[in-house]
């Protein structure tokens, strides 16, 4: 009796390793974005912390685009807008950074306190309007 | 600039045993120990609404003011004005005396004959059947016609080299403020929680209104280029004896940030917080 094996009667096993690797390399697929985002925001901190907000704005909005689910991302990046003088885009990411973490304290309060801001704001605008 | 690691949210207090609460106070101290945390401080710039570049001197010239209060209202908000605008901007103030523009107050209308000829207008208007005015709508008209005089603003601005003119309307009264004032206030129940528990108590308070609207006129042309109005107002229990003049003070403190900004950039400082 021949012993010859069928050669597809591996084929499971193989076809199982090609999904896992697949599997691996599309979570590692996912997860690269993630990681430059995270070197992006790390990075601009630095350059925030150095006063050079517009860097900081140019790196916070790379790791928006890397990963649009990250709220710390857009908490700063709202920051970077309020310290330019950008209030609306300021406005817009620190509402997008409060949808993706509603009950992150420091968002929370970065965004009331900036909020005051704003509302003086365009109390000011509001009331030049009236001339 | 700060670095610290995010404080936890809170204790994990549990029945289940200190097994669970360890193990919820590991998780936290770990998910705190991931987040680490930037508090930088910020500059906010705001940019002024007028365009001053052209005028390098400005002249406060003095307000039509309506008060029954015991405070000359224009003096002191001439003074104020030429004070700050000496510190927070970079026109150079000028010092000159002009002739008090108008006083409303009812004393003044009382004595210059005004209410009389009030009282003549309102006649005529009832008898010729046209709409009536009210005494207030009647002063505002009487101020318009000084503030909006533009062949007296433009002698004004020749006198003084053409500078940027500030002028307008003041407005200061004491009005009661007495009635129910809502108190809320934490207790715990007892379970120890926190319950809110709301009462009305009447209170006697006084409030004190300044009504500013401001005119900034070109002296070249003697036109208006800007206007803008503020209303302040400030509560006094009965127990807190503040006198009119403080309370000025008070409200002007409120309004004269709002007033700078129109001739000089502001800046908001604060601090927040960046995220890792």
């Amino acid at each position: 009796m021949s012993s010859s094996k069928s050669p597809f009667a591996t084929t499971p096993a193989l076809f199982a390793i090609l999904l896992a690797c697949s599997a691996a390399l599309a979570a590692v697929g996912e997860e690269k974005p993630v990681a430059q985002a995270k070197e992006q925001v790390a990075f601009g901190i630095e350059v925030a912390q150095l006063g050079l907000w517009k860097e900081a704005i140019y790196r916070w909005s790379k790791a928006v685009e890397l990963d649009p689910q990250s709220a710390r991302a857009r908490n700063n990046l709202a920051v970077a807008h309020e310290q330019m003088g950008e209030f609306d885009e300021a406005n817009q990411e620190y509402e997008r950074a409060l949808e993706l973490e509603p009950s992150n304290i420091y968002i929370r309060q970065n965004y009331e306190l900036f909020r005051e801001a704003y509302e003086r704001k365009k109390r000011t605008d509001r009331r030049s309007g009236s001339n | 600039m700060s670095e610290r690691s995010a404080p936890t949210g809170g204790r994990g207090r549990t029945e289940r045993g200190l097994g669970t609460a360890a193990a919820t106070a590991l998780l936290l101290a770990l998910a705190a120990a991931c987040t680490s945390y930037y508090e930088v401080p910020i500059e906010v710039p705001i940019s002024a609404k007028l365009d001053v570049e052209k005028y390098n001197r400005i002249l406060i010239a003095g307000f039509v003011t309506q008060t029954n209060e015991n405070l000359d209202l224009d003096a002191e908000t001439v003074r104020l004005l030429r004070n700050q605008l000496r510190t927070r901007s970079k026109l150079q103030v000028l010092d000159a005396d002009i002739e008090p523009l108008g006083d409303f107050s009812e004393k003044t209308l009382e004595q210059s004959g005004m209410l009389e000829k009030f009282k003549e207008v309102e006649d005529k208007a009832k008898s010729e059947g046209e709409e009536q005015i009210s005494r207030q709508e009647w002063i505002d008209l009487e101020q318009d016609k000084i503030l909006e005089d533009e062949e007296f603003w433009r002698e004004i601005g020749e006198e003084y080299q053409n500078p940027l003119i500030v002028t307008g309307k003041l407005a200061f009264s004491s009005e009661s403020r007495s009635g129910l004032v809502r108190n809320d206030r934490y207790t715990r129940d007892a379970f120890n929680r926190p319950q809110l528990v709301r009462s009305n108590t009447f209170q006697e308070r006084t409030g004190y209104v300044l009504n500013a609207e401001f005119y900034f006129i070109e002296g070249e042309t003697g036109r208006t280029i800007h206007r803008e109005r503020f209303t302040e107002e400030v509560i006094y229990g009965r127990d807190e004896q503040t006198s009119a003049l403080s309370s000025y003070f008070e409200l002007m403190d409120r309004l004269l940030p709002n007033f700078l900004s129109i001739l000089s950039p502001q800046t908001f400082r604060g601090t927040r917080i960046l995220l890792k």
